[in-house]
């Protein structure tokens, strides 16, 4: 995690918890990450994934890319970006409102809806946004 | 009478090759075995001389096993030049070692371009010591200007000032080795005028002639493997002093001065300025632009270059710092080394391979050679390969067109 | 010329001044994805690129040529090998007034000459000060130890001759490769 990263250690558990709460009522999920806008490892669910770190700088190398390409179309702000693959999907929303800025990684397996998800994410993510600015 | 006098003559020769082939094989003297090895010592004569600078007047002698040799007179009007061999008694070793080079000396007396004769270590042009001679004695023969040549009998003896084996002998040696080495020394020590030692003032010549430039750049390149970086050398530009740092790495002197020497202002000969150090408020430049601008302005081959041998890239010279305004000019110097780190090439190859004129050919390589960017083919070195490059297939046959277009675009290069 | 991407790409760590070099020659204003830096301690930069510099040479015959400038930070090394794979060359960028330069030298020369093999690859060394030129030794000793030899010059990318230095010496190298190239001569 970045050692400079303004979040307390009461904030950091809060955050753990609300992706565990969300791991476990969506069995499908199996990874969860909180990314810093610069790459680092903020929460994560499981805590234990070893690739998480470099999960962590692609998602938010893929978030920046998407952000590009948004304000290259003149779309505004990328809210969330679904890569589909054959075992599951990725879903990346970027949390804008708290600084700082953040972003958050869903990897689902095949299983799950996706339109199901989405709102269960965009709903997670609402929740961490309040948590932060609170 | 003089039959007789040759086969004596042959005959001691005969005993120092035994001696040198031993110590060649095994880096110690065993007459016993010379019977064993007399077959290599009679081609080794054979060899040598053969190979040798012979006088007009010659005799062919008929050797036993059909081997022939030539004899030659004593050649006159040669060089003199003064050697010392530090004596060294610290292993057998090392006294066998300077035996053996003392033996070669001897031995090729009259066979080399200048004349070597034994002195004192004050008057001696070379010193030849073993490499656990006293490193502060070494330093104050360097710094005297004497060219000094280390023996050396440890395989894990690294001399920094011995300068990755420009005057350093490894036990065992051939005598080939220490020849060639002779004669590397010899060709510097010419390089100054009437044998004037480098470092000398020589203010009665143009400042700008091809001799002093030359005598200069032998300095500087023997300084650069030197690590006397608490030490100045003192030259003059136009009337101005400027300072060398002892290792060559660094020069100083005023700003204005900097533009006159990339335009090819020259240099008068170097001398060492003792205890003095370069005052305050002059420009401190790196020492590879002063020997690149020197050399390269040297419009003649550098005498250690010959238009014959092939020459092989070790290093890309700094052309963020050795670029000039004149872009045509740099870019024809980058072309020539690009084609060298592909190749190793003669000057002829070269200049064809880049499309360079023959003199802007030889100045680049000139400037090449003195700042160590480049070694002759014949030198077994571990400089390293060249990337092999491809182009890349989004590129395809279009390539010329494409490399024309781009530096169009850019204004880079030359286009037509 | 045939279809598919030709591009140059710009690499070294953080603070090297790859996002300068791409500026300096790019036709459009480079697309950036840079965002804020919040390891401060490591690297004393407000912003931090996390994916790509993109920028481009749009040349008068319809070809593109794309600029890329890799990620500095070693957790974006994925990005390195997919700006590099297929690259016309790459531009390596150091800063010489870093302590860890030559370890950075290392660190890319390693991977660059892993991933891009067959492509020229120069390196630019920038931040050096007045009388610090001759640092470049130091530096063609570290190449060496790669047993590479590649052109290593002391620039700056502030200015944009110093940029198409480094870009000549890219085409100048593939040009000495392909020999059934002529040059183009005055």
């Amino acid at each position: 995690m970045s050692p400079k990263l303004p979040v307390t250690a009461e904030k950091l558990s809060a955050l753990n918890l609300l992706l565990h709460g969300f791991a476990t009522t969506n069995a499908e999920v199996h990874l969860l990450l909180l990314t810093s806008e610069d790459g680092f490892e903020v929460a994560a669910h499981p805590a234990t994934d070893a690739r998480t770190a470099r999960i962590a700088a692609m998602s938010s190398s893929i978030q920046a890319l998407s952000d590009s390409l948004m304000r290259e179309v003149g779309l505004a702000r990328s809210n969330s970006l679904i890569v589909e693959a054959d075992a599951g999907a990725i879903v990346v929303i970027g949390l804008h409102v708290a600084k700082p800025r953040m972003s958050l990684s869903i990897f689902t397996s095949k299983q799950q809806l996706l339109g199901k998800l989405l709102w269960a994410v965009r709903s997670l993510a609402a929740s961490i946004e309040a948590e932060l600015l609170r | 009478m003089e039959s007789v006098s040759i086969a004596i003559q042959i005959s001691l020769h005969a005993c120092m090759f035994f001696r040198h082939a031993e110590f060649e094989r095994s880096g110690s003297w065993n007459r016993n075995n010379t019977a064993r090895i007399l077959p290599d010592v009679i081609n080794s004569l054979h060899f040598i001389a053969t190979g040798a600078d012979l006088a007009t007047t010659a005799s062919p002698v008929r050797l036993p096993m059909g081997s022939t040799m030539k004899l030659s007179k004593e050649p006159v009007g040669k060089l003199e030049r003064r050697i010392t061999l530090v004596k060294s008694d610290s292993s057998r070793a090392a006294h066998n070692s300077m035996l053996f080079f003392d033996s070669v000396l001897w031995v090729f007396k009259g066979m080399s371009d200048s004349e070597w004769s034994l002195a004192s270590a004050d008057d001696a042009d070379v010193v030849v010591a073993h490499h656990e001679t006293d490193p502060q004695q070494l330093q104050q023969w360097r710094s005297a200007g004497k060219f000094v040549v280390i023996i050396s009998t440890d395989p894990a003896f690294s001399d920094v000032d011995a300068a990755a084996d420009k005057f350093l002998l490894q036990v065992p040696f051939k005598s080939a080795e220490a020849l060639q080495l002779l004669a590397r020394i010899d060709s510097l020590l010419s390089a100054g005028k009437k044998g004037t030692q480098p470092g000398e003032s020589s203010g009665s010549e143009a400042r700008n002639s091809p001799v002093n430039s030359l005598t200069v750049l032998e300095v500087l390149r023997m300084l650069r493997h030197s690590a006397a970086a608490t030490h100045w050398m003192l030259g003059n530009i136009n009337e101005q002093q400027i300072w060398v740092r002892g290792d060559g790495r660094q020069y100083r002197c005023p700003a204005h001065l900097v533009e006159a020497i990339r335009r090819g202002a020259g240099c008068s000969a170097l001398v060492s300025a003792g205890l003095k150090t370069p005052p305050a408020g002059l420009e401190s430049r790196p020492g590879f632009e002063l020997v690149w601008f020197l050399a390269y302005h040297t419009t003649t081959l550098i005498t250690e270059l010959s238009p014959t041998a092939s020459y092989r890239l070790q290093r890309w010279p700094d052309f963020g710092l050795v670029r000039t305004s004149d872009d045509v000019s740099t870019v024809t110097q980058m072309r020539i080394v690009a084609a060298l780190d592909v190749m190793p090439a003669t000057l002829a190859e070269l200049s064809f391979r880049a499309s360079a004129l023959p003199a802007e050919t030889i100045c680049t390589l000139n400037a090449l050679w003195a700042s160590d960017c480049i070694e002759p083919m014949r030198v077994v070195t571990n400089a390293p390969a060249a990337k092999k490059v491809s182009v890349p297939r989004s590129v395809g046959g279009g390539f010329k067109d494409f490399l024309r277009g781009i530096r169009k675009h850019l204004g880079i290069g030359v286009t037509s | 010329m045939s279809a598919g991407e030709i591009k140059i790409v710009f690499a070294g760590p953080m603070g090297a001044g790859k996002t300068t070099a791409i500026c300096s020659v790019s036709d459009v204003p480079p697309v950036s994805t840079e965002v804020a830096n919040t390891d401060q301690a490591a690297f004393a930069k407000e912003l931090t690129t996390v994916a790509l510099d993109f920028g481009q040479l749009l040349m008068s015959d319809g070809t593109v040529v794309h600029l890329y400038g890799t990620p500095g930070q070693q957790r974006f090394s994925f990005m390195w090998e997919i700006a590099a794979r297929g690259a016309l060359g790459v531009v390596l960028l150091l800063d010489g007034s870093s302590a860890t330069v030559e370890e950075d030298l290392r660190t890319y020369l390693r991977v660059f000459c892993n991933v891009a093999q067959s492509q020229p690859l120069v390196i630019g060394v920038g931040r050096l000060e007045p009388g610090e030129q001759d640092r470049l030794i130091d530096f063609h000793a570290v190449v060496r130890e790669l047993s590479v030899n590649v052109p290593i010059f002391n620039i700056d990318v502030r200015h944009r001759k110093d940029t198409l230095l480094l870009i000549e010496s890219l085409l100048l190298i593939l040009e000495a490769s392909n020999p059934g190239v002529q040059h183009d001569v005055a």
